[in-house]
């Protein structure tokens, strides 16, 4: 995992990062650590060491499910989807996120 | 979670596919890598270059696999698989701390299935632990007897704690001549009530058990057959039901066979219902009936008691003469059966859970000498950052592997050999138990395995891990400096004093039951038990109608087997001396002294004996004389029966009145020594003798010049000569039945005093292995020493020393340990002090004498260290 200092991955952020870049379509691997570093804006950039375990760990959970397919260059990759179950997942840890990030944010501006 | 399992069942089937799939995947992933750095602008060779170094691909693969669904399984497998490995580099430790488990467990096991046969499932009855037997005792009888048959009647009216109760009349060792001419058997038999079966929860397996009328005397011809008698002797066949067998002469019909494995009480293969009984005796002198009760759902067998003496003390006060003196007891039936050698068994299995804490004290020892050799495998393990679980994993399964292998062996090992060492102890003369090897031994084993592996595995997992690698890594190995190895040491001697402690207790316990054995076996049984033949003949009752024609017959056979080549003489008796269990005592009274009630009367053991008994049987006569032919009404006592009633008195010419002939007292003519009647370990039993010769069955004591044994045949034809239908069994020479009735404690001393060999020779490889590695640890040190010029004598004692003190701390702990647990023993051990001295020295003695002798090997390695050699390995 290649991050900028101070930007190392909580546990679980990695997750429901790839679980937000494949909630608006499906990608392969590459393509989910382009996205994630783009919608990052670059602040996390993700290596194949931290990814394809991700990946797979997702999928034996039931939150993704892949299919093999065609990139964008005529070659045989493997296409990650989000399932309805990781859907819900995706909706459950955004929450979260949210909450803890606000809570986290309030209270490091508390003087 | 449906998910989760679906791909768990995937990963385990489909490994190869997915482990292609990935390698595909991540292939295109590079594919990709490379495209998009060349579309960047980089020359196509270093962006294949860079697009590796960025994935380096076999780590990725190893990352995906241990997130996987099912990774900790194949990690699992790889483990074991590694062990494996490990154990095979390493056959010797392998082969040790197997086998030393084996026999630990194998001991335990095996020692276990004759608890469960005895102690856990004795009999074969439904609900077995709520069966009660019902016997009545008075003051002036030394032994429990049944209760009269109106007793047994008013407790069955009376009481409220019983929901059946039966009664049944058992003479020990009385039995009936069954079938006809040619082939006469002699069996035991017991008179039953009609609820008798019902109560023990047996039903038939053919036919019916008794009803109505077979209650009644005179109307109970009938009989049920055991399954060994129905498949023995009436050909397995169920038309058999119905038929007419001769027993003692009188037709019975069969109405009944019970399922195999049920000869209650004792070892019946019939039982004759009430009807049976021509005379049926109701008074309430008649001691006879034993009584099985089951007890109602929640009742306790102290309740049971309490109610029982109060109805017995109501019918005390309604018949004073009869019932006043009588008291009733209520005990688990189960304890009938087990009483004798449930001590020695409870003792066996206390000595096997110390022989299996040595086994598995010693294969932690061992383990933990070879992590302490593989200290830096770990160390750098840990370093390498293998996870504590995954450490403490490999150690269990290594401890697993060993622990499974020596289960195995132990199952098997008990599996073979359950039933002949069943048959080896006293429960083996008992037909009513039966070995057991069922899933209690199965899950037993599994238990005691499992803790077994938990304290080998964890030993040294626990060891490696509270040492911080670095400490580990420093060291170089065969240097002794610094504090390295210390706690380890520590715990490798904390096991070889438990050892040695151990193996001292189950010495010494093993010396009590030898002393024990030693001093019954020179125990005086009051009479030459060398080169005697005895045998018992049975009469069928309706060929041999009364005394006088059972007494022509018994006296025309002694003529002919006195007569017979080889026998010096011969003599008769009821029974034989040794016979356990059965004093059953005759109530008497002393003419010219106040006459008492029979039920109150003193008792002692009384012998119709044959006049050449004494002499044959070379029992010393101390005053007066023996009998004669052509004696009647006189006696002859034993010292015994002089001392209690006649102390100080000439006890010649005294007249005593039996219950058996209360009109005809009987003139003591001679004082004989005392014999061990009732077993050898029990003297002191007061016993008379008359001339006579047994009711319908007798005892031949045949004196021999040669081999008893070699007489058999000759007195089986001299007593088929006579009559056809005699059946002569029980043929022992008396030397062999001595020996048999020393049976459980043979056996408690074989088994004693193997797990003490074994405990021994395990204790010897503990210290010896401890010293051998401390020594080679100060390999450096020594070589040092000796360069200095230190002498063998110092050498000795840093090396010797602490050994000596493992030793010396093993025995004390041992000692202290053994002087509180031997007097457990006390029923069990015979003419010696739970705590002996010979027994505790004998033991300190040889577990020194072993322990030190373990120590030459690596201290003679000490003395001949070479200082060059040892400075060299630096």
């Amino acid at each position: 995992m290649a991050a900028k200092p101070g930007a190392s991955l909580l546990q679980g952020t990695l997750d429901l990062l790839v679980l937000k870049a494949l909630a608006l379509q499906e990608l392969h691997g590459l393509g989910v650590a382009r996205r994630i570093e783009q919608i990052t804006r670059g602040t996390f950039r993700v290596g194949p060491g931290s990814l394809f375990p991700a990946l797979h760990r997702l999928e034996d959970a039931g939150w993704l499910a892949s299919s093999w397919g065609e990139s964008e260059n005529n070659r045989r990759a493997k296409f990650y989807r989000l399932t309805r179950a990781g859907r819900r997942q995706f909706e459950r840890e955004t929450e979260a996120w949210t909450r803890v990030s606000l809570a986290m944010a309030t209270a490091l501006q508390a003087p | 979670m449906y998910a989760k399992l679906r791909s768990l069942w995937r990963n385990i089937t489909r490994r190869e596919r997915l482990d292609r799939a990935l390698d595909e995947e991540l292939a295109g992933y590079l594919e990709l890598l490379i495209a998009e750095k060349i579309g960047a602008g980089t020359a196509p060779d270093e962006a294949r270059r860079l697009a590796r170094a960025e994935c380096g691909v076999t780590s990725v693969t190893e990352a995906v696999r241990d997130v996987r669904a099912g990774a900790s399984l194949s990690a699992f497998t790889g483990d074991v698989r590694h062990a494996v490995r490990a154990l095979r580099r390493t056959p010797g430790f392998t082969l040790a701390t197997v086998l030393t488990l084996a026999v630990g467990l194998g001991a335990a096991t095996t020692i276990f299935t004759l608890v469960n046969s005895a102690l856990l499932r004795p009999l074969p009855f439904v609900a077995a632990d709520r069966l009660a037997l019902i016997t009545e005792f008075s003051s002036a009888k030394t032994t429990r007897t049944g209760a009269p048959y109106p007793d047994v009647l008013e407790w069955q009216r009376q009481n409220s704690s019983f929901a059946t109760m039966a009664g049944y009349w058992n003479v020990p060792g009385d039995g009936v001549v069954f079938g006809s001419a040619g082939d006469p058997e002699r069996l035991h038999y017991t008179i039953v009530s009609n609820q008798f079966f019902p109560v023990l929860g047996v039903r038939p397996a053919l036919g019916r058990g008794f009803a109505g009328l077979e209650n009644i005397p005179g109307q109970g011809n009938v009989f049920i057959a055991s399954d060994g008698l129905w498949r023995r002797a009436l050909g397995a066949r169920a038309d058999a039901l119905g038929q007419r067998y001769l027993i003692d002469g009188t037709m019975y019909t069969l109405v009944g066979v019970l399922p195999p494995g049920i000869q209650f009480p004792d070892d019946q293969d019939i039982w004759l219902p009430l009807g049976a009984l021509d005379g049926f005796p109701l008074d309430r002198v008649s001691h006879q009936f034993w009584v099985v009760g089951r007890l109602k759902p929640g009742v306790s067998f102290a309740h049971a008691q309490a109610e029982m003496s109060a109805i017995q003390k109501r019918l005390g006060v309604a018949f004073p003469v009869t019932d006043a003196d009588w008291k009733v007891t209520v005990r688990p039936l189960v304890d009938e059966y087990v009483g004798d050698i449930r001590t020695s068994l409870l003792v066996l299995f206390g000595a096997v859970g110390f022989i299996l804490l040595i086994a598995a004290a010693s294969v932690a020892n061992l383990t933990l000498t070879r992590a302490l050799t593989r200290e830096r495998e770990f160390a750098i393990r840990t370093a390498l950052g293998a996870s504590r679980r995954r450490l403490i994993r490999h150690c269990l399964i290594e401890s697993g592997l060993i622990t499974g292998a020596g289960l195995t062996l132990a199952l098997a090992f008990a599996a073979v050999t359950h039933k002949a060492l069943f048959a080896f102890t006293t429960l083996g003369t008992s037909r009513v138990l039966a070995p057991r090897f069922d899933l209690r031994v199965w899950i037993f084993g599994a238990l005691v395995a499992t803790l077994t592996c938990l304290v080998v595995g964890l030993t040294p997992a626990w060891y490696a891990l509270r040492k911080a690698p670095q400490d580990a890594l420093r060291g170089t190995p065969g240097s002794g400096s610094g504090g390295r190895g210390r706690a380890g040491q520590r715990l490798r001697n904390g096991l070889v004093v438990t050892e040695l402690a151990l193996t001292l207790l189950l010495l010494a316990g093993a010396g009590l039951m030898a002393r024990s054995f030693v001093q019954l076996r020179h125990v005086d049984p009051g009479f030459n038990p060398d080169r005697l033949l005895t045998l018992q003949v049975a009469l069928p009752d309706a060929s041999y109608p009364g005394r006088q024609r059972r007494d022509a017959f018994y006296g025309e056979l002694l003529t002919h087997v006195a007569r017979l080549p080889g026998v010096r003489a011969a003599a008769s008796s009821d029974e034989l001396p040794l016979k356990l269990g059965t004093d059953f005592g005759e109530s008497f009274n002393i003419v010219g002294r106040p006459i008492l009630d029979w039920s109150r009367a003193p008792a002692a053991l009384n012998h119709p004996v044959s006049a050449s008994y004494f002499a044959t049987m070379q029992i010393p006569i101390v005053r007066g004389r023996g009998f004669q032919p052509g004696d009647s009404n006189v006696m002859v006592i034993d010292r015994a029966m002089a001392e209690l009633f006649w102390p100080g008195i000439d006890p010649l010419g005294q007249q005593v009145a039996t219950l058996d002939a209360p009109h005809r007292p009987m003139t003591i003519v001679g004082m004989v020594g005392n014999v061990r009647s009732t077993g050898l370990d029990r003297s002191g039993v007061p016993e008379m003798y008359f001339p006579g010769s047994g009711w319908s069955h007798l005892t031949l004591e045949i004196r021999t010049d040669g081999d008893p044994m070699a007489l058999v045949r000759s007195v089986r034809r001299t007593v088929t000569a006579l009559d056809r239908r005699v059946p002569v069994y029980r043929v022992a020479a008396m030397t062999d039945l001595m020996a048999e009735s020393l049976g459980t404690r043979r056996f408690d001393l074989i088994v004693l005093a193997a797990f003490a060999a074994f405990a021994l020779l395990i204790a010897a490889i503990g210290v010896g292995g401890v010293l051998a590695f401390t020594v080679s640890r100060s390999t450096h040190d020594i070589g040092i020493r000796n360069a200095l010029g230190a002498g063998p004598r110092d050498i000795l004692r840093s090396v010797g020393g602490p050994a000596a003190r493992l030793v010396g701390f093993g025995v004390a702990v041992g000692l202290v340990s053994a002087a509180g647990l031997t007097r457990f023993m006390t029923s069990i051990v015979y003419g010696v002090a739970p705590i002996d001295a010979l027994s505790f020295g004998g033991a300190t003695v040889l577990v020194v004498i072993v322990a030190l002798g373990a120590c030459y090997l690596p201290i003679r390695r000490a003395l001949r260290v070479d200082p060059l050699l040892a400075l060299r390995q630096d």
